[in-house]
């Protein structure tokens, strides 16, 4: 399985795990698990940058 | 399940609470079974698609599910050994699924499983996940007892 295909599925499965916990109304799931699934990517996108940054 | 809890209201009766070690037996032996007792059966759905995708993509990329031996852990530091075997009781969390891949004979060796890490280590998330489910669903039971 490739690395991005692999951070994506991961990613998502967060995404549904955190949207799951707590008591709220389904708009306001889905509007978490966007949230928990874009900060994924941008915490993976931004240490990918990180790393080149500093290692080249 | 909000209006059965409503129905259940008007009737002048609290909600039947399942006890906790209820919704722990069930929540381990099938993932989301747990906030399915408590009647909160969108949560139910999320962590059951969650815990069966990870095991199944997991299962697909031939992950390993073996309980490390002696031999296998044989000139590690006791630290690693200690987090490879924390990893593999972790994967047991998953429950159902974990117990349904060893029925149908899903035998990987343990070092096999070290190689195809990523199959590893979604089983290893499964367990987490259905722990979390597990863990959440209790902290309602509670909110709903009070």
């Amino acid at each position: 399985m490739p690395h991005d295909l692999y951070t994506l599925l991961t990613a998502s499965l967060v995404a549904v795990s955190i949207a799951a916990v707590g008591n709220r109304t389904a708009g306001e799931r889905a509007r978490a698990g966007a949230r928990a699934f874009a900060l994924c990517l941008s915490a993976v996108i931004g240490g990918g940058w990180l790393m080149r940054l500093l290692h080249g | 399940m909000k209006a059965a809890a409503v129905k259940e209201m008007r009737a002048g009766e609290r909600p039947r609470v399942p006890p906790a070690w209820l919704l722990v037996a069930a929540g381990w032996l099938v993932p989301g079974a747990a906030y399915l007792l408590l009647r909160r059966y969108l949560q139910a759905a999320l962590f059951a698609c969650a815990v069966w995708a990870a095991f199944g993509v997991g299962f697909a990329l031939h992950g390993g599910l073996a309980w490390p031996h002696a031999t296998d852990l044989a000139g590690l530091d006791g630290l690693t050994a200690l987090l490879l075997r924390g990893g593999a009781a972790a994967q047991t969390l998953a429950g159902g699924p974990y117990l349904l891949a060893h029925l149908l004979g899903h035998a990987t060796p343990f070092l096999d499983g070290r190689l195809r890490e990523y199959g590893t280590t979604l089983f290893l998330f499964a367990g987490l996940l259905n722990t979390l489910a597990i863990f959440t669903a209790t902290g309602v039971e509670k909110e709903q007892t009070q």
